[in-house]
């Protein structure tokens, strides 16, 4: 990169300041709301309206709710030949990068099961708000699921995902919603020949105020500069997103069959690109 | 506790590991006056139950109601093989025994309705071994009922056991035959890890799977409508090769509406620093709690240490064994149930028998 790349940030200013943080500690990146190459965007039509605009596109989390979203997102970028690059994932955090560096290296061998524990202050808002999760298991399993199960209680915002993949690996994945404060997330992933935790409870300290201590979590990071250091180098033709326009429609497939199976109380089982019930 | 004589016990063979008999000596209720299988098992099964007596001090007899009517017995403490567990409970409670099984209650879920109704027919109490007074489990109980999470609405266990069982799945060479099931446990019994030995062999689910049940008994009732599982051989020759799992993931419905997994698996000594990774997290209305099973512990670390002593040691762990015994000793003091009574334990064996199904076909299974 010769010169400071440009991107600009749109989106709610409780999103965009923690992406701003992370522009900041690339040297190469400079945040400019006049004059950008590319954008940051925490929202499907601001994304469509820049990719309309032939500005690259980084796309802060699930902002696409529906595969029909996805496609007409993933089309327009296509055809302004811009990047497209969903960000925010938990394939990029810190945590994962141990887990997944060593799968990737043949360390822990073929993968079995991937349990995840996700809790959090807030309800999922939407099924895309899932998103993270169901591509982490598919780019672990390097497949789409072959059957996929769902059950949630929805009056306190808990949803449980269980998928089952080829050659007998599995992913359980569960999202509760806490009362206040800090969630905690607790990534698995049980090989054939070895095993990755990445677990808020092991990285707990303890405070003494009297009574019981309590626990806090040391954060662990969100891997956004990498994302963003990444989505440059796609910018400049360099690299290709991690997560392909493909990729991204197969993960709202699954998505798809996750809120059926929610309201159908059954089985999905994979037939060809889609998911039907047993 | 009462200050009666000790009830006498009948060691009603002991082929496999032999902590439950251990466990029940340990407490001052409790008194192993013999053991007693019949007599036409295999030299195999007699040289085990010999080798227990002798090291007790007490007499073997090949012929169990001959032992019974000898021996002026009270309670059975039975770990033969899982596939006779129900068999000799049953008899057992038909002479009038209280009876201290070994897991799991059984591969079949008929077998634990026998000994359901004879033990109710014939008013004795039943317990089956179980984790559950473990202090990390007591101390959850305990936050739950306090009501420091509300009303639970999931919870999950995640019980990997970080041990082999024999060669890597994909070692078997071309021309080689399956490995033995009944050979490789029996050759298991001098580590201990022999809980599934028996002709029917085992997958994870059915040897460990009672214990993870067993917290959500006791955490949240174990009335679990249906259950949709995932499993595999995916780790051990043995396990491929005799067609039973060694990971399992399972996903239940609960009357109540609580949600539940468990995810258990023999994962292997690599894949964990120490026995394994036990975990029981709980979701409930107003909080949530995450819990390791195996503190408190204690670690101790030194050169040469051999890669198969556990670097963590479990504190308070034989407290689970005497807490047992004792909760066994109030049982038949009062005529109560036990912590972890036939229905229950027939309930788990029900959930088992589900999931392995799940497992087998993709389905949702209803447990019946």
């Amino acid at each position: 990169m010769s010169e400071a790349t440009r991107l600009a940030l749109l989106g709610p200013d409780e999103r965009t300041s923690a992406l701003h943080y992370a522009c900041e500690r690339i040297s190469a990146v400079r945040v400019d709301s006049e004059t950008f190459q590319g954008v940051i965007a925490c929202s499907f039509d601001a994304a469509c309206s820049m990719a309309e605009q032939g500005k690259h596109v980084f796309l802060a989390g699930p902002c696409t709710e529906s595969e029909e979203q996805a496609k007409q997102l993933v089309e327009l970028c296509r055809s302004r030949g811009v990047t497209l690059f969903v960000g925010d994932l938990p394939r990029n955090v810190p945590a994962c990068a141990p887990m997944l560096g060593s799968l990737a290296e043949g360390k822990l061998g073929a993968p079995g099961l991937l349990r995840v524990h996700r809790w959090r202050q807030e309800k999922p808002k939407a099924m895309s708000d899932l998103l993270g999760d169901i591509d982490l298991s598919l780019h672990v399993f390097g497949n789409a699921p072959t059957e996929v199960f769902a059950m949630q209680r929805d009056d306190v915002g808990f949803i449980q995902i269980h998928l089952g993949f080829p050659d007998g690996g599995m992913a359980l994945i569960d999202y509760a919603t806490l009362p206040s404060g800090r969630g905690y997330d607790s990534v698995c992933l049980i090989g054939a020949t070895g095993a990755a935790y990445a677990d808020d409870h092991h990285n707990s300290h303890l405070l003494f105020t009297g009574g019981d201590p309590q626990a806090w979590i040391s954060d662990s990071g969100n891997g956004l500069a990498k994302e963003v250091a990444m989505f440059v180098d796609c910018m400049e033709g360099n690299a290709v997103p991690p997560l392909g326009c493909e990729d991204i429609l197969r993960v709202h497939r699954v998505l798809d069959a996750v809120q059926e199976a929610l309201e159908t109380g059954g089985v999905l089982r994979q037939r060809g690109e889609t998911y039907e019930r047993v | 506790m009462s200050g009666s004589e000790p009830f006498r016990v009948l060691v009603l063979s002991v082929v496999k590991h032999d902590y439950v008999a251990r466990g029940v000596a340990s407490h001052p209720r409790f008194e192993l006056a013999v053991v007693a299988d019949d007599a036409n098992q295999p030299d195999w099964v007699h040289q085990r139950n010999e080798t227990f007596a002798r090291e007790h001090g007490i007499p073997y007899v090949r012929d169990i109601e001959q032992a019974i009517m000898a021996h002026d017995v009270q309670v059975a403490v039975v770990s033969p093989e899982a596939e006779r567990h129900c068999e000799l409970s049953v008899r057992a409670a038909n002479a009038g025994l209280h009876v201290i099984q070994d897991k799991p209650m059984s591969n079949v879920v008929s077998e634990c309705d026998r000994v359901v109704e004879a033990v109710q027919r014939n008013n004795v109490r039943f317990l089956m071994w179980n984790r559950n007074f473990l202090p990390a489990v007591l101390e959850a109980k305990q936050v739950v009922d306090r009501g420091s999470v509300g009303d639970l609405v999931a919870v999950h266990v995640d019980f990997y056991f970080a041990k082999d069982a024999g060669p890597p799945k994909g070692s078997r060479g071309p021309g080689d035959p399956p490995i033995d099931w009944m050979e490789t446990l029996k050759a298991a019994h001098v580590t201990g890890a022999d809980g599934g030995v028996g002709k029917q062999p085992m997958g994870e689910l059915s040897i460990e799977g009672c214990y993870p049940l067993g917290y959500m008994a006791m955490l949240c009732g174990i009335d679990v409508r249906n259950v949709f599982a995932r499993t595999t051989a995916h780790f051990h020759q043995l396990n491929v090769d005799n067609d039973v799992e060694d990971l399992a993931s399972v996903s239940m419905q609960f009357e109540s509406g609580v949600i539940g997994s468990l995810a258990i698996g023999r994962i292997g000594n690599a894949s964990h620093p120490d026995i394994g990774e036990i975990k029981i997290h709980l979701v409930g209305t107003k909080g949530a709690m995450v819990v390791s099973e195996a503190r408190p512990e204690a670690a101790v670390y030194y050169r040469g240490q051999p890669d198969s002593e556990f670097k963590n040691q479990r504190l308070l762990a034989a407290d689970n064994d005497f807490l047992l015994a004792d909760n066994m000793a109030r049982a038949i003091d009062s005529g109560g149930e036990t912590i972890l009574d036939a229905r229950t334990s027939r309930q788990i064996t029900a959930i088992v028998a589900a999931a392995i199904e799940s497992g087998r076909t993709g389905k949702l299974v209803t447990v019946t």
